[in-house]
């Protein structure tokens, strides 16, 4: 049954807009004794049941490894969210467990007996999201498992079936094209729901908003008015408690593949027939598709990778990358990437997208700056405009996201000196309403069967396209490894990237 | 987010409202510099007594924390023979949003004489070039003919304690009208809409024959004028009782019982369906918030016609007589 099929049935429903409610389902939730489980996705269904977003025909069932009681999960999921008060605990009253081994048969066999007795006890509908909220190395039994034990189509004509899995897609090319592969023997596209959080986040659809309900901003939006585009994701953390994880990953995996690669598919693309998963997706996808793929050998010349070296971040001193837990002390991850990239189409051809990402940098910020093209002629002195620099649009997508604009002003005195201003709009000082937690959004989106903010097949291949030569490139050990201190924007090759064609980076 | 602070305050009798809107440029240049000036809308609160002013500019100061609108205080005395003229105070309050230094301004007018007979003339020039003019009455309803609706592109009022509401169904025929005890009940309406959910249980949604509904009396009027117009209830087959809290039975011949009621002493709610004597459906729901802050912050991003609202209230004056 769809949301919309409810409103039109029941009469009480007129005006309520309740489109973005859940329809009756369970959502199944794999790694359920996880650290992803308690700290967001609990959280957010708790949200969601406070808002009153889902019905009461909804139901969690947890499967995971650990031996544990329905009563135990329970008490798990209570202490998950600490402010649920009594209304958390009667929801929860009606969440079951099942434990075993991720691909086993066993397991889904006793897992279809649990929703039989759900979808009888609880009015669930024979509607199932699978989140896997596990390690990726058991995507491919789970699917392969749920699908044996004929759970990965729906029981019925109405209900449906789908599986959300969560980042990363593949390690490179060829790991992301084969657990696509594993995927889809059992589960259609249109069932997948890829999940990227940062596409869940406010300020990123929020891109959209910007670029496509407003005239005045299109039509500089191109190589006519663009000298360059600047894409930034900073943190301010070092690796913290995941440098195990993290040797395995490193920051092009990390950050590159996905969450840059869906923040500049959004800023470059075409503009969409309409804002729905098919308009919004083939362009993203078109434009990853004119990203340059560049050459193994190209690779030292436009990417810089480096790591951090013990220095001082946010007035503590913090030691370098190899000597974090967990980390070789002759390590050769890399906690920061500069990179230049080229886009070939008719809007972008000619503008280089410069993008950065890197951890211990001096603060947390996620930005898309948009440089502006100096003015053919400046009819000033020299001495008089000295302060002043080319127009530049930066949307800041976290934190006190907004929108900023440089343009030059006047100086109030005799002289006529004209300097930088800056005009700040932030969504933050604007708007009532609180942005849900990206989670909720996305975990609502999966349930009400919309995929606009999950990331396709295709997406996720192209973007390992675009990678791909840079992880080639740094199989090597020749590659050079540059380093930078901890609390500082990054290391000096990334300057010279941008130096050797006479632009510079902003500090954010 | 850090409570709103006065940074500065002005205060004139007999004023010039040209001298009132270039001091507010003054006193902004004076002390915000640095701070983002966002505005949304222009939001002017009518008030009749000074108890009516000093509770809307508690409200407003608390929401305009969290909303930059220019707001916007009019207290209207026709009354006494004086002579025409205005009174204004103008304050620049300053906070912080996630670290982002952020003011609103608020001015309060008392308008004195036959000037309180053309308050359109009075707000005009306080109003935001391209931005909606949301005029709010908290405590008494406005009359269809009243000049300042002309500039309102939706008004805002509490049918709570209304008696008479016949003059704002005409009101509402000619603009947006948003009733902040409409707002107030949408949750009470989610949550009775929501039993209804069920596949099992929609089919009774068309079939319920009776409805009790309890509470203070200008919510009760909505919820049944809602429950009438929506169902088709004969007012006949409805029973109202006056209560505290709120409760909301519906029932479907004698076969099946939806109920949404306020647990006594708690903050929850409790959803609940009985069919052919067993219980098939329960659910405790937190207590939504019903604060006067909320409820315009609710009203204020719903701002436009609704005419669910408009239905269930003429339904509800109709039915009047059984109140």
């Amino acid at each position: 049954m769809t949301s919309a099929e409810s409103m039109e049935a029941n009469p009480l429903a007129a005006g309520l807009e309740q489109g973005r409610r859940a329809p009756p389902g369970v959502l199944v939730v794999f790694g359920a004794s996880g650290d992803l489980t308690a700290r967001k996705l609990m959280p957010a269904v708790a949200s969601l049941a406070r808002r009153r977003l889902l019905p009461s025909t909804f139901a969690v069932v947890g499967v995971a490894r650990s031996p544990m009681s329905d009563d135990d999960f329970r008490s798990k999921l209570i202490d998950a969210v600490p402010d649920g008060g009594p209304a958390w605990a009667e929801l929860v009253k009606g969440f079951r467990y099942v434990s075993g081994a991720y691909g086993g048969a066993d397991t889904m066999e006793r897992l279809k007996a649990v929703l039989e007795e759900v979808d009888a006890d609880r009015g669930t509908s024979g509607n199932r999201l699978f989140y896997l909220a596990t390690v990726p190395s058991v995507f491919e039994p789970v699917a392969d498992a749920l699908g044996a034990a004929g759970l990965n189509s729906a029981s019925r004509p109405d209900s449906f079936v789908r599986l959300v899995i969560e980042k990363p897609f593949g390690r490179d090319l060829a790991s992301a094209q084969h657990l696509d592969d594993a995927l889809h023997r059992n589960f259609d596209e249109t069932q997948i729901y890829r999940i990227d959080h940062y596409l869940g986040k406010e300020t990123v659809q929020n891109v959209l908003a910007l670029r496509f309900a407003n005239a005045i901003f299109e039509p500089i939006w191109d190589r006519r008015y663009v000298d360059h585009v600047q894409i930034t994701v900073a943190e301010a953390l070092g690796v913290e408690h995941r440098g195990g994880f993290y040797e395995t990953a490193g920051a092009l995996r990390d950050i590159v593949q996905n969450h840059v690669m869906q923040v500049l598919s959004l800023t470059l693309m075409e503009p969409p027939a309409t804002i729905d998963a098919q308009g919004i997706r083939d362009e993203k996808v078109k434009v990853l598709r004119a990203v340059k793929i560049m050459s193994v050998e190209q690779v030292p010349t436009d990417v810089v990778r480096a790591q951090y070296e013990a220095g001082w971040s946010e007035g503590i001193a913090v030691p370098g990358y190899r000597e974090e837990d967990g980390v070789a002390p002759d390590s050769r991850t890399e906690t920061y990437v500069a990179m230049k990239l080229e886009v070939d189409n008719w809007r972008w051809a000619g503008v280089p997208i410069f993008v950065r990402t890197g951890k211990r940098l001096p603060k947390r910020v996620t930005e898309v700056a948009l440089q502006f093209q100096r003015v053919p002629h400046l009819p000033f002195r020299a001495h008089e405009s000295r302060d002043l620099h080319p127009n530049a649009l930066v949307l800041r997508i976290q934190p006190d996201e907004g929108i900023s604009l440089r343009f030059g002003a006047k100086v109030p005195g005799q002289a006529f000196e004209v300097r930088d201003v800056l005009m700040d709009f932030s969504y933050g000082a604007a708007f009532l309403e609180e942005a849900p937690d990206a989670y909720e959004r996305l975990l609502l989106d999966a349930m009400i069967g919309d995929p606009t903010l999950f990331i396709r097949s295709d997406e996720v291949l192209q973007s390992w396209c675009i990678v791909d030569p840079i992880l080639t490139a740094w199989a090597s050990k020749d590659t050079p490894l540059a380093r930078y201190p901890a609390g500082t924007w990054g290391p000096k090759q990334a300057d010279q990237l941008l130096a050797r064609e006479g632009r510079r980076w902003r500090t954010p | 987010m850090a409570d709103a602070v006065a940074l500065n305050r002005w205060n004139g009798t007999d004023v010039r409202l040209g001298a009132v809107v270039d001091t507010m440029a003054q006193l902004r240049r004076s002390v915000a510099r640095t701070a983002s000036r966002t505005w949304v809308m222009t939001l002017v609160a009518i008030a009749v007594s000074d108890d009516e002013v000093y509770q809307a500019t508690q409200v407003l100061r608390a929401l305009g924390a969290h909303h930059p609108a220019r707001l916007l205080v009019v207290q209207a005395q026709p009354e006494g023979g004086a002579a025409p003229g205005v009174d204004a105070s103008v304050t620049i309050y300053g906070t912080e949003i996630d670290g982002h230094p952020l003011t609103f301004d608020e001015v309060s007018l008392l308008v004195k004489g036959d000037a309180a007979q053309h308050l359109d003339s009075i707000i005009e020039p306080f109003t935001l070039s391209d931005l909606p003019v949301v005029v709010w009455y908290p405590a008494t309803l406005p009359s269809v003919s009243e000049p300042v609706l002309t500039k309102a592109s939706s008004v805002l009022v509490d049918t709570k304690q209304a008696q008479d509401v016949a003059g704002l169904i005409a009101l509402a025929g000619r603009r947006a009208v948003v009733d902040l005890s409409w707002m107030r009940l949408r949750p009470w309406r989610e949550m009775v809409a929501a039993l209804f959910d069920p596949p099992e249980f929609r089919p009774y949604a068309r079939q319920i024959t009776s409805a009790d509904v309890t509470g203070k009396g200008g919510p009760r009027r909505l919820l049944a004028g809602w429950l009438g117009s929506r169902l088709g209830l004969p007012k006949e087959h409805m029973e109202l009782h006056d209560a505290r809290h709120a409760r909301v039975v519906l029932r479907a011949g004698s076969d099946a019982t939806f109920e949404v009621a306020r647990e006594e002493g708690e903050r929850l709610v409790r959803a609940s369906a009985v069919i052919d004597g067993s219980i098939r459906h329960h659910e405790l729901l937190p207590l939504p918030d019903d604060s006067l802050v909320w409820s315009l912050s609710e009203a204020l991003t719903h701002l436009g016609r609704d005419r669910v609202w408009q239905q269930a209230l003429a339904a509800g004056v109709a039915a009047d007589a059984w109140l």
